[in-house]
């Protein structure tokens, strides 16, 4: 299987430096703190080996939380969604299969399909982190609100880095 | 089973052992830095990343220049103010100002190199350690008003809980009148804070300033801590439902004062046994 080693620093990078310097200062309404991050594991190969999927999501999380402060929340987050993700790949899989080496995007696979696929995944990752966050069941109003909140904006987003840097028509060509 | 079973099983599983391992190291992380406040020091990662975050604002300083230029010339002339009103006081003999009061309290500044406001709980890190004298169970104020309390620190770094915490209660007083309330944070927004057990009846209205009590060993009485915004009494209720507008902007927080109290061991030892 080859894999884009270019792409994929370019991307790890650059959501890296995404999350810690702007996105994690933002709160909206109180509630609502964008995470884009996990698009990277989103938008990895969907034959990637898994090990290696589980060891990416680990460093890139563990990054985010040396620079945030949080320990290992980002890190715990990413790696779940990192093995969950598999298994909804699976059960979203298309009738004909995915094509090896197949990057799901909005673009290949519309915005029905990637709209449910990435809000799933958010959701997973979201709210381990805020459960993580307060560490105590008796918030959990404040878990769900700010995980549902957080969910949308970080969706929306999402879809706006998906506009603008994978609709090309020269990517799907290749 | 045999060893060649075992390790047979083993690669069959290995993605989920390493799920397993990589989640345990990444609560193993959370623990530690959820406990922080019970170290005495923190590890060379503390430092490490301490250093990593202050790069980052030494980078972005400059864009607020303005802002920090702004805040110290009106300190400037708030203390202005002050210096002629001692002077002032000073022609009355009975009134003249207690000195004790100065001698006791010693500020020592600090660059905030990151401020954390849209957690559940929020830090505050400066580029002052416990090699400028920084020791936690110290105050912490600025030019606008009560941030938290440091709670450790390293060589170069210490970390500030700040009054946005589920932790903190900052004992208050209603600048008005002197009745002594109790600063909470309940979460969510970042300038607002729940004032408890100010006690019915009272003159409290809403725009009246809060202050800190003085009780406690880490500020000094008089801090100011914000003003009221919202005021509810439940028919029959002892106490008044407050939320306070907290003066400090925690997301525009560049500069803050340490306060080193010479008494605060004493006070403690002194409390301890009551």
């Amino acid at each position: 299987m080859k894999i884009n080693v270019l792409r994929l620093t370019f991307q790890f990078v650059s959501l890296v430096l995404l999350q810690v310097l702007v996105l994690n200062k933002i709160l909206l309404f109180g509630y609502a703190t964008p995470m884009i991050y996990p698009l990277f594991i989103l938008s990895l190969p969907v034959n990637m080996p898994r090990w290696l999927e589980l060891l990416l999501a680990f460093s890139m999380g563990l990054l985010i939380d040396l620079f945030s402060n949080t320990g290992g929340m980002h890190a715990f987050s990413l790696v779940l969604l990192a093995f969950a993700r598999p298994v909804v790949l699976i059960f979203m899989a298309p009738k004909e299969g995915y094509d090896p080496g197949e990057i799901p995007s909005l673009y290949r696979q519309g915005l029905a399909w990637f709209a449910v696929y990435a809000t799933l995944a958010l959701f997973i990752h979201h709210l381990s982190f805020y459960v993580l966050e307060v560490f105590s069941l008796s918030y959990s109003s404040y878990i769900l609100g700010r995980t549902l909140a957080s969910v949308l904006f970080s969706f929306l987003l999402m879809l706006l880095i998906e506009v603008i840097f994978f609709i090309n028509p020269k990517q799907a060509r290749r | 089973m045999s060893v060649r079973s075992f390790i047979r099983f083993i690669v069959r599983y290995h993605v989920f052992f390493l799920f397993l391992i990589l989640e345990s190291l990444s609560l193993y992380f959370i623990y530690e830095q959820k406990t922080f406040h019970r170290q005495k020091m923190l590890a060379v990662t503390g430092d490490m990343s301490g250093r990593v975050q202050e790069i980052y604002s030494d980078m972005t300083s400059y864009l607020v220049l303005g802002a920090v230029n702004d805040s110290l010339m009106s300190e400037m002339a708030k203390l202005k103010m002050i210096a002629r009103q001692t002077e002032a006081g000073s022609a009355y003999p009975a009134f003249r100002n207690d000195t004790i009061d100065s001698l006791i309290y010693r500020y020592i500044p600090a660059r905030v190199i990151r401020s954390d406001y849209t957690n559940f709980n929020n830090y505050i890190v400066i580029n002052k350690g416990s090699l400028d004298s920084v020791h936690p169970g110290m105050g912490v104020t600025s030019n606008y008003g009560v941030v938290g309390i440091v709670v450790s620190s390293s060589p170069h770094f210490s970390r500030i809980m700040s009054l946005l915490h589920h932790d903190i209660q900052i004992s208050a007083r209603l600048a008005k009148n002197g009745q002594l309330a109790s600063l909470v944070w309940e979460g969510h927004h970042p300038q607002r804070a729940s004032l408890r057990y100010l006690t019915y009846p009272s003159p409290v209205a809403v725009g009246d300033t809060i202050v800190t009590a003085g009780s406690s060993t880490y500020f000094p009485a008089g801090e100011l801590l914000g003003t009221v915004e919202k005021l509810e009494l439940e028919p029959g209720a002892d106490f008044y439902k407050i939320t306070v507008k907290l003066s400090t902007p925690f997301d525009r927080l560049h500069y803050v004062y340490l306060i080193d109290n010479a008494l605060q061991k004493e006070q403690q030892i002194l409390e301890e046994g009551l």
